[in-house]
């Protein structure tokens, strides 16, 4: 519930201060990116997140922007107890772009998502996964490139809705392409 | 002042098969309507989620698949009594006193409108004095139509990674997935359709998951599976419903703290229709059903064996007049048990007589009703009388009055059957299931509501009731808490003579400040005012005051947020005082007060043949429980996806 507050008071200053000018759907841009850990808590004394990577599409909405996407990330064990396992994540997700020039944005959003994670031994009989809830509260910086081209740093918080939260926080650098929407995706999302 | 009227017609005698889905989807006295676009921006994907979005319908849950329902006061909150009507045939799913909306063999796609009725229900083919609930199905546009749907979620709070650590916790329920499939051929006048429907539910909490692993093997996950189809067709008057369900069913017991693991298969056919001469009409309907509770392979060997079949058929003359219009009407319905044990009589024959005059005088508009009915040699007889008064072109004012005596036969109650020989399965409870007595309940009830709009954008209703019992009988536990087996032993007997009267009321208002915004506020308080302990504490079961804020925001035609929030009332079960002590908590006999928010939003896409909505249910994070050996429900979300095309709207 914190968390959900915290990416409110976020979220809301900027959406009062800016919104994108462009019609829904107008637009799309391809985001690929690495992602690293740079957090420690309980999760850490038994796994090593390694790095991963993110993809995703995003478009102006109503109000605000709107994504879709996936992100990758692995965990090696730092306990030889426990078993190594991917997180595989699924998200969509909403977030208001400020824009001080043509060529800089910084955004500011959440994700609403599944982290499906598969470990390399039974959770249960018979089941290797585990699928649970999360939330993201992501801050990205945005620098635009000729040609519709872009890079972007970003960082994100997680929280995966175990009993014991697992919580992780990520930065991520990567490119990004922006291009006019096909009529056809613009017919697919209107 | 038409919308008004149109809220408060009271056309309840002479309503009947001939009426369009259009016509009794209006709102009317004692009667929440929810329709097709706004259960679908609410999220809700199986028939038991609409009762979070009633304002009147209190459920509670053991395992939150299969719901129990106190209709506004209407009996007492152990009895299951309201009816189930889809396209205003009786498909009666109560079968041992437990009714789950969720075996009709239908998914919310087809569904047109709900009518939740929280008063003595006249609207045919036969009364239900203790409320009902209306499920209209659509009518498919025209040409033929795929329609199909996906959802899946989860609750929070699974052990994730940590499973394999020392900070290890039990696992949480899985929501689905739920898949629907419907194709429908239609004409501006006729439609058929096919329908499917396969849902999963699993029930990992700890608080069943213990009680579960008596039955099964320890690594078994309880979970129910649900199958049904079901095929629908109407045209030129005439409508008919074919439809079965297999439920591998958990079938929990709340009499009894008990699972006794059942497969359970509901088969139906059902018809109506009229045709008219004229001002008048010949109204008919019949069917036929079957439950039947199967084995469900089970570590004690436990089995229900027991199913009903159910014939019933129907005849009805209506009239219209200028001034109103007649009805007079007869119905037939044989119930039989299915079961080898030997009862002293399986069989239930129950003819009803009925006839209802609508006049509409100025601004008076008034209905009486009245049955007759008989179950094998016992006799009953109901009245229901309804007013309504346009005080000005704003202000209606409305009253409902009904008493009668009525049977129990029909129902389908566990300890009716039980008063004829039927044994549950019951190794470790000394349970008397004998009902001493001929159950003969009478009920007098009382609505008054006023509806006004003092505003173009503000609606509001207030209303009081008031609901009078005598003769009715409930199941009295001594509950105790085996710490062996983490099961509940006790003794359950049945006692009958209870009277006792419950007042309540409340008010609703709508405000629409912009034409994107649709917001609700309701408020409701009920009461027992008269009865000794065993109703006091029937009705401590139940939140006494509700109050719930519903808002829809839809900026644009295709994308809409929706946000419900429920605060309810502090509960208490006070057969469960003991089993709290004995258990050190784990079945705790007293709920604290708590607030249900859940939000939802949802898009369509691609011209409307994609439409997707991600729903968080119990935002809050409350740790909310329903029934006190019934499962914890944390915060949920899940995501749902639907498709449509159309032979001629095209891609």
């Amino acid at each position: 519930m914190r968390t959900i507050v915290l990416m409110l008071l976020i979220v809301a200053p900027s959406a009062a201060q800016d919104s994108p000018d462009e019609g829904p759907f107008s637009t799309i841009e391809l985001r690929a990116g690495g992602s690293y850990n740079i957090n420690r808590n309980n999760i850490h004394d038994y796994w090593r997140p390694g790095y991963g990577g993110e993809l995703s599409l995003a478009t102006p909405f109503y109000f605000g922007i709107a994504e879709a996407g996936g992100a990758y990330h692995r965990y090696d064990v730092a306990d030889p107890s426990v078993p190594r396992f991917d997180a595989i994540l699924a998200f969509a997700g909403w977030g208001i772009p400020l824009s001080p020039s043509p060529y800089v944005s910084w955004y500011n959003g959440f994700r609403l998502g599944n982290n499906r994670m598969t470990f390399d031994v039974d959770t249960f009989a018979g089941i290797r996964t585990e699928s649970e809830f999360i939330l993201e509260v992501n801050s990205t910086l945005h620098l635009r490139l000729p040609q519709g081209f872009g890079i972007f740093g970003s960082a994100r918080f997680s929280q995966t809705y175990t009993f014991i939260r697992f919580r992780t926080i990520y930065v991520t650098a990567g490119i990004s392409y922006r291009t006019s929407s096909p009529r056809w995706i613009r017919t697919l999302l209107q | 002042m038409t919308i008004l009227r149109s809220f408060l017609c009271l056309y309840v005698v002479v309503a009947s098969t001939a009426a369009s889905a259009w016509d009794v989807c209006l709102e009317d006295m004692y009667t929440e309507v929810l329709r097709s676009e706004d259960i679908a921006r609410s999220g809700a994907v199986r028939f038991t989620d609409l009762l979070a979005l009633s304002d009147r319908w209190v459920g509670f849950s053991v395992d939150g698949y299969d719901w129990e329902i106190s209709p506004s006061g209407l009996g007492l909150t152990q009895h299951q009594r309201f009816r189930v009507f889809v396209d205003d045939k009786p498909i009666p799913v109560a079968l041992l006193g437990k009714s789950n909306l969720n075996l009709l063999p239908f998914h919310l796609h087809e569904v047109e409108c709900v009518a939740i009725v929280s008063g003595p229900d006249a609207r045919g083919p036969y009364f239900s004095p203790y409320g009902s609930i209306r499920i209209y199905t659509k009518h498919p546009e025209f040409g033929v139509t795929l329609h199909g749907g996906v959802s899946a979620g989860n609750e929070i709070d699974d052990p994730g990674p940590f499973h394999y650590t020392p900070m290890d916790s039990p696992n949480i329920d899985r929501l689905g997935p739920i898949g629907t499939v419907d194709i429908s051929a239609a004409s501006g006048r006729a439609f058929a359709r096919l329908s499917g429907t396969v849902d999963e539910f699993h029930v990992t909490d700890d608080q069943v998951d213990l009680r579960a692993k008596q039955l099964y093997d320890a690594d078994f996950k309880p979970r129910i599976n649900l199958e049904s189809q079901a095929f629908t067709a109407r045209g030129g008057g005439q409508s008919v419903v074919l439809g079965r369900t297999t439920a591998d069913d958990l079938l929990f017991f709340p009499s009894f703290g008990m699972e006794i693991p059942s497969t359970h298969n509901l088969e139906f056919a059902a018809a109506s229709g009229y045709v008219e001469y004229g001002r008048a009409s010949l109204e008919y309907h019949g069917g036929y059903l079957t439950h039947d509770l199967d084995r469900r392979g089970n570590a004690r060997n436990l089995r229900l064996d027991w199913g009903e079949r159910r014939v019933l058929g129907g005849l009805a003359a209506a009239v219209k007049e200028d001034w109103g219009g007649t009805r007079v009407g007869g119905s037939v319905e044989s119930v039989g048990a299915r079961t080898t044990q030997a009862l002293s009589d399986p069989i239930v024959l129950i003819t009803r007589l009925d006839a209802g005059v609508t006049v509409n005088l100025g601004r008076w508009r008034q209905a009486v009703f009245g049955q007759w009915s008989q179950a094998d040699a016992r006799p009953a007889a109901a009245g229901l009388y309804r007013a309504a008064f346009d005080i000005d072109s704003l202000n209606t004012l409305a009253l409902a009055i009904s008493y009668g005596r009525h049977l129990t036969e029909s129902e389908g109650g566990l300890w009716i059957w039980a008063g004829r020989g039927f044994e549950l399965p019951q190794p470790d409870s000394g349970v008397t299931a004998v009902l001493p007595f001929e159950p003969s309940p009478r009920m007098l009830t009382a609505d008054l509501e006023w509806r006004t709009r003092p505003l173009r954008e503000v609606s509001a209703t207030a209303r009081a009731y008031f609901r009078w019992f005598d003769g009715e009988y409930l199941p009295l536990h001594d509950l105790g808490f085996d710490a062996a087996t983490a099961a509940l032993v006790g003794n359950t007997s049945v006692i009958g003579g209870i009277s006792g009267a419950i007042a309540g009321g409340g008010f609703t208002v709508d405000f629409s400040p912009i034409s994107a915004l649709r917001q609700r506020v309701t408020y409701n308080a009920e009461f027992p005012v008269h009865g000794d302990r065993n109703v006091t504490q029937s009705w401590n079961r139940i939140p006494d005051q509700r109050f719930i804020f519903t808002s829809t925001y839809s900026p644009v035609e295709r994308f809409s947020l929706f946000a419900r929030f429920d605060y309810r009332m502090a509960t208490s079960w006070a057969s469960f005082d003991r089993v709290a002590v004995e258990s050190s908590g784990r079945y705790p006999a007293e709920f604290s007060d708590f607030l249900l928010l859940d939000v939802a939003a949802s898009k369509r896409l691609w011209k409307d043949h994609l439409r997707a909505t991600l729903v968080v249910r119990n935002l809050m994070n409350e740790p909310v429980r329903y029934h006190p050996t019934g499962a914890i429900f944390n915060m949920a979300f899940h995501f749902a996806v639907q498709v449509y095309f159309n032979s001629e709207s095209g891609l």
